[in-house]
């Protein structure tokens, strides 16, 4: 048993992979970028878009997003290729508008990678325009990225950087890693903000003397030349930047260390924001599940008694009935008729998880105030349910009803209840409480629905937020939590249907 | 049965019954005991920031006011004092300085921080009462500007030098982290017991190091500062600031968005450790404090609880006169529809928002709220306008003929009285009805098909192969009057609009195709120039710009906002001038020319100026509106229950 659970942990792992690598490419791929929630639609705000490009690429640095996704081919961009972008930007060559905003894009993403291009075009050329234009992009691509993290430093340059300092500072390592780690960090932020200072400053204006613009064009050359082993690879640098250099890749570095990386939307951790979020799901789940199964079961039980009667095809008939509802439907109505924002009854609050003075009560209080206002959800979440359970424990009833075991125990002179609560309901319950641990997933989705309607900011609303938002982090570690309870669930009910079942085993 | 076993169940009813009864006892009591722990909890909060209060006359600073010396003496404050005063006299009169106003925030805050975020919500509800600007406009007029943290601006040198003077012994609001015992925190706490924060000339210095830092994401405010050369404090309540160039902008730039930021926090990492100052900009987008507010407002930021509330308190040790209100609460749901509910249910007292049809809707119930007069309906003038946006560098749109006779086609008045059901001002111009700038003189082009039909014969667009649809030979090539119009698929009122236009437009010959995309997808198409006409819907300023949609450089660059296309050589030179004229009557003078050409041209089909509605309580009063956004403005209401 030991050998086998162990065994099924350990092929978790590749088919975590896999499913991580899946999720991935499709989150990834799907059309359209993150970046700003359109909260309002249609309705733009005049005044404020304007340079909006910088904030855009900080923003990409960030989070990786001016990276390919799974192979990085960039060490080897063609000249060609740049000065195709570079005249259709300096208007050399026609272009459309959205050429020209993809010829923008795709420089920028290029990074430090375009730099050797850019260098040899500003070289060449003898086109003002293309030089103009080439000096440009070369200023905002060789700007060296800040890091947020001492784990995060990568790149060429910042390595430099941090073996200067390892070597200063060697013998401080051992003291305090913590605080070596930060001045590391700090070390490395100066000094890389102090160099694109001096790039920045490598500026001119169109109307500048033709001494100005060469002094500039000089020294931007110069300025590579000293740094060009910076730019160029050896083969076995180049095979770790197609494998290293990707989106997936630094995802997956991250992720070994136990980190899911931070929401694109309001840049907090997304770990702690799935935490936050869980204890509204994970109440609201459990007690439906709870209720569900203390409805369904004796409803099953008792159709089972009284199989193919009056009153089983009426539980049937009613099960389904309210089986077919739907959810939004139910709620509003519930909403309408027993809030006390509605029409009739006022009973219940109209929305939320907790009253939102629940800091000033007592526990008790706290107590009645959330079980006020689940009630409603409660009951959508709930009624859904019923029919498919009430099913299974029929079903499975009546599979053991005609075994041989209950007719020795009806022969035995038992009372009919006795027979079915303490003979038949045990073992005819074996399905129901295995489909328990399939239902692990659950517990932690949430509903998009119900907590849209009922104003609840559980999971089901963080994850709809995050997919309009295309937040890649959130949506990624929701994913994956919930790709590890799927697995860990499966894996839980084989287990108890051996250890319920002692026909079951795994040798 | 026994006498016995009678005697055993009843006794062992009893003492089931009495540990219940114990157990219900206990429980009871410690609720009691939970209750007299918040209470005295209550009190020592209170204790505690009464104390504070209570030293507030004997600061050092406030002794100092009389001996100010100003550099420019002689030049008049460019700040005039508001002549209206929102502490509401009834409200004192009656002692209704209490209370708690309850409105609706609709998504989370994707964090506080004012610099980094460009969100609608944390600007009007949040930051105009927590974090103080150097001025704010008046109340009844936009173009004048009130002393707030800046008791005196002196501009020189043509508008290129603006020497603030900025009021003394303005606290720092004391932050409420959600857990001060967190001993990560301890070096802030111990920093603010040992002194108090005061906002100083530096902290608005360190708002412009970090509007201007490459490093940091403040997309929406660095166009606004990008003329300032460069800025000097001079002593703690002084400071200079240059700008390279006269621009109008730099008015709304040095003054109500001139706003301080705390440099006790934000030079400082979680751990109390200095940032190095070229980290600064990279540590401020994922900065620690980002979640929290510390402001120096008339109201307090309290506490944020994710998808439940944010809470505001008002701030005792404020500067100036304090607001009505003591405490402000935002409910944060998304569904729309529940602003209803939530109305009606009275956990909301008033609501900037509402669907109209839900008015119309609980008018007609006799035993709603709205319609026994206890829920108040407002309509709220919101200053922006819709259009239909030409194409101008399209082959069929590029004529301004064609675009003036697209306007004639249009049955604004019809629509906006029977669709848009009257919540709407028609506007012939880019400016507000209801501003100095809008040229009040011009007629808007009536609804005239015949007019319209004309000016496309004028312009050789002919049906003559009798199929109903007009063409034109253009380069050689027979094309028909066809295009598609955008609308985005959430606005069922759009929607409508262009099922009418379209017939209109057919009976004229032209064909035009209805399409309903998503908003990133219709962005997207605009800021490619793949689109022939667009439905769009402008929120503008008081004293708008019109550089940014209508100068032709904004044309030629890629995601530039003049995205029809709009090249007027006149226009640039009146955009280019009012750019530089900071007198009122010049400026009109040039928008009302502008307007005209505007009129004349018909780059845009301008439509309405809406209106939106909102409900309140009757117990909210003396709700009155601000002229400029935001229009909702709580410092004079009062709550009367």
């Amino acid at each position: 048993m030991a050998i086998y659970i162990l065994r099924r942990v350990l092929l978790m792992i590749p088919t975590f992979f896999a499913i991580s690598f899946i999720i991935f490419l499709i989150v990834n791929l799907a059309p359209g970028d993150p970046g700003e929630m359109a909260s309002s639609q249609g309705q733009e705000s005049a005044g404020e878009s304007g340079s909006k490009r910088e904030a855009t690429r900080i923003f990409k640095e960030q989070f990786h997003l001016n990276k390919p996704v799974v192979f990085n081919f960039r060490y080897g961009i063609k000249e060609e290729e740049i000065l195709q972008y570079i005249s259709k930007i300096s208007k050399q060559m026609a272009a459309s508008t959205k050429e020209l905003i993809e010829a923008e894009e795709i420089l920028e993403n290029y990074a430090t990678y375009a730099l050797p291009a850019l260098a040899s075009i500003i070289e060449k050329t003898d086109n003002d325009e293309i030089r103009n234009t080439a000096i440009r992009v070369f200023r905002d691509n060789a700007r060296g990225q800040q890091f947020r993290e001492y784990r995060s430093i990568s790149g060429k340059e910042a390595r430099e950087l941090l073996a200067k300092f390892d070597q200063e500072n060697s013998n401080r390592k051992q003291e305090n890693f913590q605080e070596y780690q930060r001045e590391a960090l700090y070390f490395v932020n100066k000094e890389i903000g102090k160099r694109n200072e001096y790039v920045r400053s490598l500026v001119y204006e169109k109307n500048d003397p033709p001494e100005k613009k060469k002094e500039v064009k000089d020294k931007i050359l110069a300025w590579y030349k000293e740094r060009v082993s910076w730019y160029t690879y050896s083969f076995w640098e180049k095979v770790r930047i197609a494998f290293g250099d990707t989106r997936f890749a630094h995802y997956w570095y991250n992720l070994l260390h136990f980190d899911f990386g931070i929401s694109h939307v309001d840049k907090q951790p997304v770990m702690a924001k799935v935490l936050d979020k869980l204890r509204y799901s994970v109440t609201l789940s459990l007690a439906s599940i709870f209720i569900s199964y203390l409805i369904a079961v004796p409803l099953g039980i008792f159709s089972a008694v009284k199989r193919n009667t009056l009153s089983d095809k009426c539980i049937t008939i009613m099960l389904f009935m309210l089986y077919s509802l739907p959810t939004f439907f139910v709620g509003t109505l519930l909403l309408q008729f027993f809030s006390s924002g509605g029409d009739y009854w006022h009973i219940f609050p109209t929305g939320g998880f907790i009253a939102r003075e629940y800091v000033d009560m007592t526990t008790y209080e706290q107590l009645k105030s959330l079980l006020w206002h689940i009630c409603l959800p409660l009951i959508c979440l709930t009624y859904a349910g019923l029919a498919s359970l009430s099913r299974y424990a029929r079903s499975g009833l009546l599979d053991v009803i005609r075994a041989d075991y209950i007719k020795t125990a009806r022969a035995k002179g038992l009372p009919e209840y006795l027979v079915i609560l303490r003979h038949a309901v045990r073992n005819g319950m074996i399905p129901v409480l295995t489909l328990l641990a399939s239902v692990l997933p659950v517990l932690i989705g949430g509903s998009v629905v119900i907590e849209f309607i009922f104003a609840i900011d559980g999971m089901g609303s963080l994850m709809l937020l995050s997919i309009t938002a295309k937040d890649y982090n959130t949506i990624m570690c929701i994913s994956l939590i919930s790709a590890v309870l799927v697995m860990l669930g499966i894996l839980l009910s084989d287990i108890s249907y051996a250890l319920v079942d002692p026909r079951i085993s795994f040798k | 049965m026994e006498k016995g076993q009678t005697f055993v169940t009843i006794s062992k009813i009893v003492l089931w019954t009495l540990f219940l009864g114990f157990f219900l006892f206990f429980l009871f009591q410690i609720d009691n005991i939970e209750r007299s722990l918040l209470k005295i909890r209550q009190e020592i909060s209170d204790l505690k920031r009464n104390q504070r209060f209570s030293n507030v006359s004997s600061s050092p600073v406030a002794t100092q006011e009389s001996q100010r010396k100003y550099l420019h003496p002689e030049l008049p404050n460019f700040l005039e004092p508001d002549p209206f005063n929102y502490v509401c006299e009834e409200a004192v009169m009656k002692g209704k300085l209490d209370g708690t106003l309850v409105q609706r925030w609709p998504t989370d805050p994707k964090g506080f921080n004012f610099i980094i975020e460009n969100d609608g919500s944390l600007r009007q509800k949040l930051e105009v009462f927590c974090i103080e600007p150097a001025a704010y406009d008046h109340w009844n007029d936009p173009e004048k500007y009130a002393p707030r943290a800046a008791e005196r601006i002196e501009v020189l040198d043509d508008y290129k030098t603006w020497i603030f003077y900025f009021r003394r012994g303005m606290r720092w609001h004391r932050p409420s982290l959600k857990d001060w015992s967190d001993p990560q925190y301890r070096w802030l706490k111990e920093k603010l017991d040992k002194e108090e924060q005061y906002v100083t000339a530096y902290d608005f210095a360190f708002y412009l190091d970090m509007v201007l830092s490459p490093q940091v994401q403040s997309g929406h405010l660095k166009n606004y500062y990008e003329k300032v050369k460069e800025y000097k404090v001079l002593d703690d309540y002084c400071m200079v600031v240059h700008w390279s160039e006269k621009q109008y902008q730099s008015v709304s730039a040095m003054t109500q968005m001139f706003r301080p930021l705390p440099r006790f926090i934000y030079e400082y990492d979680k751990e109390g450790n200095k940032i190095p100052k070229e980290n600064v900009g990279t540590a401020f987008n994922t900065h620690w404090f980002n979640y929290n507010v510390i402001g120096c407002g008339a109201y307090q930021f309290v506490s944020h609880e994710p998808g439940v509330s944010i809470k505001l308190t008002r701030n005792e040790s404020y500067w100036g006169p304090k607001p009505n209100i003591k405490d402000l609460v935002y409910l944060i749901y998304r569904d729309s529809k529940q602003v209803l509910l939530k109305m009606k249910s009275k956990e909301q007292d008033l609501a900037d928002v509402i669907i109209h049809e839900y008015v119309v809707d609980e008018n007609k119930n006799p035993d709603s709220p709205f319609s026994k007069g206890d829920i108040l309906v407002k309509e709220i003038p919101v200053v922006g306008y819709t259009y239909i946006g030409w194409n101008g560098d399209h082959p069929l749109f590029s004529d301004k003929r064609v675009r003036r006779a697209m306007t004639h086609a249009l049955n604004r008045k019809d629509i906006l009285k029977n669709i848009v059901l009257g919540l709407g001002i028609l506007t012939t111009g880019p400016f507000y009805p209801d501003s100095r700038a809008y040229n009040k003189k011009i007629e808007p082009h009536p609804f005239d098909l015949d007019e319209a039909a004309r000016l496309l014969k004028e312009c050789g667009w002919e049906d003559n192969d009798k199929n109903g649809i007009l063409e034109k030979e253009i380069n050689g090539k027979k094309i028909n009057f066809e295009f598609s119009f955008l609308v985005w698929n959430t606005s069922e009122q759009w929607k409508t609009i262009a099922q009418i236009y379209k017939e209109d437009l057919y009976k004229i010959g032209v064909q035009m195709n209805i399409r309903a995309l998503d908003w990133p997808v219709f962005q997207k198409m605009m800021n490619n120039k793949e689109f022939e006409a667009f439905s769009g819907y402008w929120l503008i300023n008081y004293d708008a710009d019109p550089y940014q949609l209508w100068h032709s450089t904004q044309a030629d660059i890629p995601l530039g906002s003049n995205r029809v296309c709009f090249r007027n050589k006149r226009a640039d030179e009146i955009i280019e001038e009012a750019r530089r004229t900071f007198e009122g009557e010049k400026r009109a003078k040039l928008f009302h020319e502008f307007h005209e050409i505007m009129h004349e041209e018909q780059p845009y089909t301008f439509f309405y100026a809406p209106t939106d509605e909102m409900v309140y309580w009757k117990y909210v009063k003396n709700v009155i509106l601000r002229k400029e956004r935001p229009h909702i403005f709580s410092l004079p209401y009062y709550i009367d229950k």
